[in-house]
């Protein structure tokens, strides 16, 4: 089993950015009126946020940033490491961490490297970041996790255009030896890589139903796993925040796992599936006060394209989080 | 104190109806418009009530409700 520890690694502040644009699932016209009262009913979704083509997905991520260090009041020159992730870079070459460096005027003694990560992304780059940061000299990072995830959708692919949605988010890290250990349980099977795909010069395809099963199937025994490595039971969960997938999907999760609906935050019915943004993104949206604020525990879960799943549990307190930002 | 599980076929009938508001039809041929989401919902209840996860491929397969139910009694069974 792939599990990561990460002692000392305190998230000082979450932030996130969407386009303006809204789209509206009520105003799909391929759909019957009856059809689109179930598809909202099962996804859960209702508008999503879509990208004009002016908008990448580095945008999105630097204004994420750029608010959240100014909000901080961090010196940008201390910051040691960015790791951006994205399956929708500005750019196949350089890898856009490389811009966004640059672009956010961070020294050049901060590595920078993308990861090509879905919807686990957040997980994933999370354990990355922590685990850098908590073996090594590096004291402060930057995470960028998000997706223009619209810009490679067929317009008429009813499997995908209702569902995906466009965010960039940004996670401040740093080492501080008072904050609690954060342990991660990473999963893999290539095996499944055509459930969700992108061949070259196309546009990405999804087989809902594989998914669906890969979700029932794997996220359960996933998340209960590292509930028992890290010693928390549900009940001292304060929040469990799941990738969102679509509403049929994340309830049938979190019945199978018991955990109180109370405890389960949803941005589905705005923002749909932003992609590897989604957790990050429901925090800030959802729990922003609440985290600014308090001390919490928090399990987090991604699940998706690659197949590839993780989750984690993190313990925030007085985490920074300004309020979201709309871009046009 | 385990709850023994009701494994009749009109309890079964009654838990895909109470999904669809008393829509669904037994046959799958009957079904107006067969959706995607329509066959979700039936795997997701299928899940939570009989512990059973059915495939796309296993649930193309199936003529009607009967048919089904005979699926999930039968995994259940292994």
């Amino acid at each position: 089993m792939a599990f990561l520890r990460a002692p000392h690694v305190r998230i000082a502040g979450i932030s996130a950015a969407v386009p303006k644009q809204v789209s509206s699932n009520h105003e799909l016209t391929a759909l019957s009126t009856e059809s689109k009262e179930l598809l909202i009913q099962t996804t859960g979704i209702k508008t999503r946020r879509i990208a004009p083509s002016s908008i990448t997905t580095s945008d999105l991520c630097f204004a994420a940033a750029d608010k959240l260090l100014n909000d901080l009041n961090w010196d940008r020159n201390e910051i040691e490491v960015l790791i951006l992730v994205t399956q929708t870079p500005d750019q196949p070459i350089p890898g856009s961490s490389m811009l966004l460096q640059n672009h956010l005027g961070l020294p050049k003694t901060c590595m920078a490297m993308d990861l090509n990560q879905g919807c686990a992304g957040y997980v994933y780059g999370l354990a990355t970041m922590m685990g850098l940061i908590a073996t090594s000299e590096l004291k402060k990072g930057l995470l960028l996790v998000g997706d223009t995830i619209t810009h490679v959708l067929e317009k008429d692919d009813l499997s995908t255009i209702p569902i995906f949605s466009d965010a960039g988010t940004a996670t401040a890290l740093e080492f501080d030896l008072s904050v609690k250990e954060s342990l991660f349980n990473l999963q893999t099977d290539g095996e499944g890589c055509d459930a969700i795909h992108q061949k070259k010069g196309e546009s990405m395809k999804m087989n809902g139903h594989a998914v669906f099963h890969f979700g029932l199937k794997e996220v359960v025994p996933n998340v209960n796993a590292t509930l028992e490595k890290a010693g928390v039971s549900i009940d001292e969960l304060d929040y469990a925040v799941f990738h969102q997938a679509n509403l049929l999907l994340n309830e049938s999760i979190r019945k199978k796992l018991k955990i109180p609906a109370e405890k389960v935050p949803y941005t589905l019915a705005e923002f749909g599936n932003t992609s590897c943004a989604t957790i990050p993104f429901t925090l800030v949206k959802s729990l922003r006060t609440e985290l600014e604020n308090t001390s919490k525990t928090c399990l987090i879960s991604g699940f998706g394209v690659g197949l590839s799943w993780g989750s984690g549990i993190l313990h925030l307190s007085n985490c920074v989080c300004p309020e979201l930002i709309e871009m046009e | 104190m385990l709850v023994q599980m009701d494994q009749s076929f009109s309890f079964f009938q009654s838990l895909i109806q109470a999904q669809f508001e008393g829509t669904f039809a037994n046959s799958f041929d009957k079904v107006s418009e067969w959706t995607s989401m329509q066959s979700l919902i039936v795997v997701s209840t299928i899940d939570e009530h009989y512990d059973v996860l059915v495939s796309h491929e296993t649930m193309k397969k199936m003529q009607d409700l009967e048919s089904l139910h005979a699926h999930i009694l039968q995994q259940r069974s292994n």
